[in-house]
């Protein structure tokens, strides 16, 4: 086999690299040939690149998900939640947990152990809600400034992957105002805003 | 005319998504008031750069 001399992490770093820049697609290919295997490994390393819970469920109005939290604590239903704000352009991103009583729980810490899996999970509803209404911009920001640091760790460590798809922006303060700019690695944002990429 | 590539969806990742009606509960309903409230203040200052 070719690839017999690159460790795990090379062979993914080629397989995503060639199944994003050329989305080949396995059936493009003969059954059982060399070529079908090589990009059904590469999209499934890509798709795993980030553990994430394989399972939602969405409203029929595209703005609700939710999803099971697995961990030491126990399941753990989650809400994420869609609103438009005050600009109807502009939607608000949220997630929480969701009590049985139907109230949210929406502190910062779920002590689940899953932090990654649910963000990558919360990354996943950005996909399907834009891919549903690409016209909307995505805002978020974190209720503190850990969490917001977090969230722009995040983009930071997949700008590349990201801006295939979407318009990324910071937003940031300086004086009464919020300036927002295309996101750039390394500045101290307050807020983001996501915008999907028209094809 | 060129027909609109899909954008790429839950699906695409390997995640499965099925409707549920019983969500639309929550469709009317804002669930992070507090986070709205943030967000609306920081739009309604926002300078496009």
């Amino acid at each position: 086999m070719v690839f017999v001399k690159y460790n795990e992490d090379e062979f993914a770093i080629f397989a995503s690299l060639i199944y994003l820049f050329f989305c080949f697609k396995a059936s493009y290919f003969p059954k059982n040939s060399f070529a079908r295997s090589v990009v059904g490994r590469a999209k499934k390393i890509f798709t795993m690149k980030y553990e994430k819970y394989d399972s939602l469920l969405i409203s029929p109005d595209g703005c609700q998900f939710t999803f099971v939290s697995e961990g030491p604590k126990g399941r753990i239903l989650k809400m994420v939640q869609y609103t438009e704000t005050d600009n109807p352009d502009i939607y608000n991103l949220a997630f929480g947990e969701l009590l049985a009583n139907g109230n949210i729980n929406d502190s910062v810490k779920n002590n689940n152990k899953d932090r990654n899996k649910i963000l990558a999970t919360v990354a996943v509803t950005v996909y399907e809600f834009t891919a549903r209404q690409p016209e909307k911009i995505v805002f978020f920001t974190g209720s503190s400034s850990e969490r917001t640091r977090l969230y722009r760790m995040a983009l930071t460590n997949n700008i590349s992957e990201l801006s295939l798809d979407f318009e990324i922006f910071g937003a940031i303060l300086e004086g009464k105002s919020f300036i927002i700019e295309k996101f750039m690695k390394g500045k101290d944002y307050n807020a983001f805003a996501i915008k999907r990429k028209i094809v | 005319m060129k027909a609109k590539k899909k954008l790429k969806g839950a699906e695409d990742f390997g995640v499965k998504i099925k409707r549920e009606k019983s969500l639309d509960k929550f469709s009317k309903k804002v669930l992070f008031p507090e986070k709205l409230k943030e967000a609306n203040k920081i739009i309604s200052h926002l300078k496009w750069d």
